[in-house]
């Protein structure tokens, strides 16, 4: 496969991009390698730490893959509603409901063979995450309301109706832990230790891998993914060209929270097979992150989450190995990479200047784009 | 002969690989009405940022006053006497005109209008120019709105002013007006810069003229001593095409009514609010509409694209329309960049999108069918090599272009990608140049002729009297007048008929 097919879209902003991207990490490397120095911590260790727990063996790989599993939901959510010109920071709220229906689901049909259960609890955690984006989405279009301000309201709630529904509803009598009854065999996802080991990695990856595919398809390639683009990129002309700006988003909201809603898959239906309080873990603000970090594409945010899933890893193998540093450095690194994606529009601007058509090196890149690529700017 | 009060020496400019301006050298005499010309993009606005400090150039020298001079800021240039009034006003609506002239030089806690009134007062060149000072500027019309800009820059003794644009948002009757103060300005001793694209506007009122192109300045010369095509040529770089001459409508085909609006009424838009709107378009005509900006003309776009919730009717060969745009209309809507492109993708993507049905499958294409983005490419290819419209390469953002390319990129788009019966142009050659304004021009033309009904919306009356087959004025939102240009019993088709009507005055 052709780089640029892997990217779908291949032109010089892109490439200015990627190239503002790299150095932003290798400056947010910089950055947490230099505070492990101020605590005292050699920094070269530090790095063979992360990198090793991150990707040193099977299982170090497998648990970085499977921190990365619900990060690719999220991110996939977040990510699709901002194309849209939509910001759900409600991924989390969306991912506790889903999550809580599906493992409802298994608890009240343990019969049901894999075939059945696996395709119903995805359209039911989807379905149920919908349903929860589609209060902003509904408040947005009717009333004008901010879908930031209904989304975390949404989160709030989803916290306490989702407690309520884990401690009182599904609640494992015979657990000191406040989690629910286990769910069916047949709503469990297998491991996959041939890819990661000892650690709890499973199928989920393939249906996240699955999704990103459909997506990048639906976006990249089709009338209604291009409607979608064009109503988050220019919505005034879209709605003049007979395009609605507000069915779009209507729509878009709904994708992002069905997203969000199957996140909990891996952890709920892949490992745990029950719900525990809290699962989200704050993954539906981490996808904001990724989103971002991925450039709001769906292979972009494939790489982002793999990468966030690493750094969580690393991390707390930083906080066994040495004496100073806690796995709240995952934190600090997650947001030093949110900064250098911040700091994305600057590194940008340097890069456009070094590739202008105007420099040797702009002619020359130029002039390969133009021989390689007959599509031009997608 | 006096010495210069502004020279440029070897003046040059660059944004990135944009050279803006380059090796500019010009004198100013002063106490002079010099008017800047040029296309878009030719570099007069830059050279007067330059002047006025906004802009820092990146080689040469500026003297005022034989004094050479390089500002930090506007700051300095205003302390050293020189004022620009920017093409969007720089007013705070909600202040009275008196705090807004005092606004910058209010000094110390108490605002003493009284005595500001006073000095203003005694500074203006006669009486005419006092206004209601109490008054909030934004009760105000554009006109005066502009002459509270300029009440500033009296205030601040400036004696090198520059006017970017002054003249694109004012009506004919404006216009004089401006001028006329303008030229009192001038015979007080005052140096006055006008940046314009309007030629007519030069030979009526300016001392001398200077002509810059793709940055540099081409040539300079006196009003009294010029001719009209002289200074096109210079503007152009080549000869001036023919005026367009509009002929007959042709009587072999019958003519049928396209498009009948009926006492159409909106709630919106305050003044632009329409109220009992009537008009009727055929095929084959050019129906113009006039009117000062916000009179109703956008409310009246809306309307036709569903766009808005409206009283009346609209009907399209006589019968009632679907909300929503027609796919046999093609759109130019009046702001380009937020209405008729997406600014930050490619040249290619913008060609095709809102007409891009046909390359996923033609009518039956549904949401999700797959759009052929390689026709997409070769076909907007074609589409675009015929309506001339100039691109380094297909990938490029459209917002780089230039506002004539990009214009004739939504013609391209408009017009080849779907089949038009009628054509919808709201401001078509706004911030266009004057090569691409006669291709527009022969463009809608050739429309006309070929049975096509075109609705022209412009605020430049001269447009209208080139191209149109009847005028609609619109003032305040409803249809104070109309002139046929064919029609023998109908009022006079008079420029100065029409620019009273477009000021409310009975024709």
């Amino acid at each position: 496969m052709k780089l640029r097919n892997l990217f779908g879209s291949w032109n010089v902003q892109n490439l200015v991009k990627l190239m503002a991207l790299g150095c932003g990490l290798l400056l947010a490397l910089i950055a947490v390698l230099g505070l492990a120095m101020a605590l005292g911590e050699d920094a070269l260790e530090v790095a063979r730490i992360i990198w090793l727990g991150a990707w040193g063996s099977t299982t170090a790989l497998g648990y970085s893959l499977y921190y990365a599993t619900p990060l690719v939901f999220t991110g996939l959510a977040v990510a699709w509603a901002m194309r849209v010109g939509l910001f759900n920071i409600g991924a989390e709220g969306q991912m506790t409901m889903g999550g809580i229906a599906m493992v409802a689901l298994g608890i009240l049909l343990p019969e049901l063979p894999s075939i059945v259960a696996w395709p119903l609890t995805l359209l039911l955690g989807a379905l149920v995450g919908a349903a929860w984006a589609a209060v902003p989405a509904w408040f947005k279009v009717r009333r004008g309301t901010h879908e930031v301000l209904v989304c975390i309201l949404m989160n709030f709630v989803a916290y306490g109706v989702g407690g309520f529904l884990i401690l009182h509803v599904f609640r494992n009598p015979e657990s000191q832990n406040p989690e629910t009854l286990a769910i069916g065999s047949g709503f469990q996802w297998p491991q996959l230790a041939w890819m990661g080991g000892q650690s709890p990695l499973n199928a989920t990856l393939g249906l996240a891998i699955v999704i990103v595919l459909l997506l990048s398809w639906l976006s990249g390639r089709t009338r209604f993914g291009l409607h979608q683009r064009w109503v988050g990129g220019a919505a005034e002309f879209a709605e003049r060209s007979g395009v609605s700006p507000t069915r779009h988003q209507v729509l878009a909201m709904l994708i992002s929270g069905a997203l969000a809603g199957m996140a909990g898959s891996s952890i709920l239906l892949g490992y745990l097979h029950k719900a525990r309080e809290g699962f989200a873990g704050g993954a539906g603000f981490i996808g904001i992150a990724v989103a971002l970090l991925g450039g709001l594409r769906p292979w972009g945010v494939l790489a982002a989450a793999i990468l966030f899933g690493g750094l969580q890893k690393g991390a707390i193998d930083l906080d066994l190995d040495t004496e100073k540093i806690s796995r709240d450095l995952a934190t600090v690194m997650q947001a030093m990479v949110v900064v250098a994606v911040a700091a994305l529009p600057l590194l940008n601007e340097f890069w456009t200047k070094r590739l202008d058509p105007s420099t040797s090196w702009g002619r020359r890149l130029h002039r390969w784009l133009e021989r390689d690529h007959p599509q031009g700017g997608r | 002969m006096k010495p210069s009060i502004v020279s440029f020496q070897n003046v040059s400019k660059r944004y990135g690989s944009c050279v803006s301006l380059s090796q500019v050298s010009a004198e100013f005499a002063p106490g002079r009405l010099h008017a800047i010309l040029g296309e878009n993009g030719a570099g007069k606005s830059t050279l007067m940022k330059v002047l006025f400090g906004l802009v820092r150039a990146d080689d040469g020298v500026v003297r005022v006053e034989g004094v050479e001079r390089e500002w930090k800021s506007p700051a300095d240039a205003i302390a050293a006497g020189l004022g620009m009034v920017q093409q969007h006003f720089t007013l705070v609506p909600s202040l009275s005109v008196i705090d807004n002239v005092m606004l910058g030089r209010e000094g110390g806690w108490h605002l003493d209008r009284a005595a500001a009134i006073a000095e203003i007062e005694a500074k203006l060149p006669d009486a005419s120019l006092r206004m209601d000072w109490h008054r909030r500027v934004e009760e105000l019309s554009v006109g005066e709105q502009q002459r509270v800009e300029i009440l500033k820059l009296i205030a601040r003794d400036s004696r090198i002013m520059v006017l970017d644009e002054p003249t694109a948002v004012l009506v004919p009757q404006e216009i004089d007006a401006l001028f006329s103060l303008l030229k009192k300005l001038r015979d007080q001793g005052r140096s006055v810069f006008v940046i314009t694209h309007k030629l007519s506007e030069v030979f009526q009122h300016c001392d001398t003229w200077s002509v810059l192109r793709l940055g540099r300045l081409v040539r300079q010369g006196e009003v009294r001593d010029s001719s009209l095509e002289e200074v096109v040529r210079a503007m152009m770089g080549s000869e001036p095409p023919p005026p367009i001459r509009l002929q007959p409508r042709s009587q072999d085909r019958a003519h049928i009514e396209l498009l009948e609006i009926r006492s159409l009424s909106s709630a919106r838009g305050g003044r632009g609010a329409l109220r009992d709107v009537n008009l009727k378009v055929e095929s084959g005509e050019i129906l113009g509409i006039a009117g000062v900006d916000g009179s109703g003309q956008s409310q009246l776009v809306d309307a036709m694209l569903g766009l808005h919730d409206v009283v009346g009717e609209i009907l399209w060969r006589g019968d009632k329309m679907l909300r929503g745009r027609r796919d046999d209309w093609a759109l130019i809507s009046e702001d380009r960049h937020r209405q008729s492109l997406w600014m930050e993708e490619s040249v290619e993507l913008n060609a095709g999108l809102g007409v891009e049905r046909q390359f996923a499958g033609g009518t039956s294409a549904s949401s999700l069918s797959v759009i052929d983005y390689e026709r997409w490419g070769s076909v907007v290819a074609k589409w675009l090599a015929d309506f001339d419209v100039r691109f380094p390469h297909r990938g490029e953002r459209v917002s780089r272009l230039s506002g004539g390319n990009q214009q004739k990129l939504i013609f391209a788009r408009e017009l080849q990608g779907r089949d038009v019966k009628f054509v919808l142009a709201h401001q078509p050659t706004r911030g266009v140049d004057l090569g691409a304004i006669h291709q527009i021009h022969q463009r809608l033309v050739e429309l006309r002729d070929r049975g096509v009904g075109v609705l022209l919306i412009s605020s430049e009356l001269d447009e209208l009297m080139a191209l149109a087959d009847r005028i609609v004025v619109l003032e305040s939102g409803r249809v104070a007048a109309q002139f046929d240009r064919w029609a023998e019993s109908s009022k006079q088709f008079d420029r100065a008929l029409i620019g009273r009507a477009m000021i409310g005055a009975s024709v």
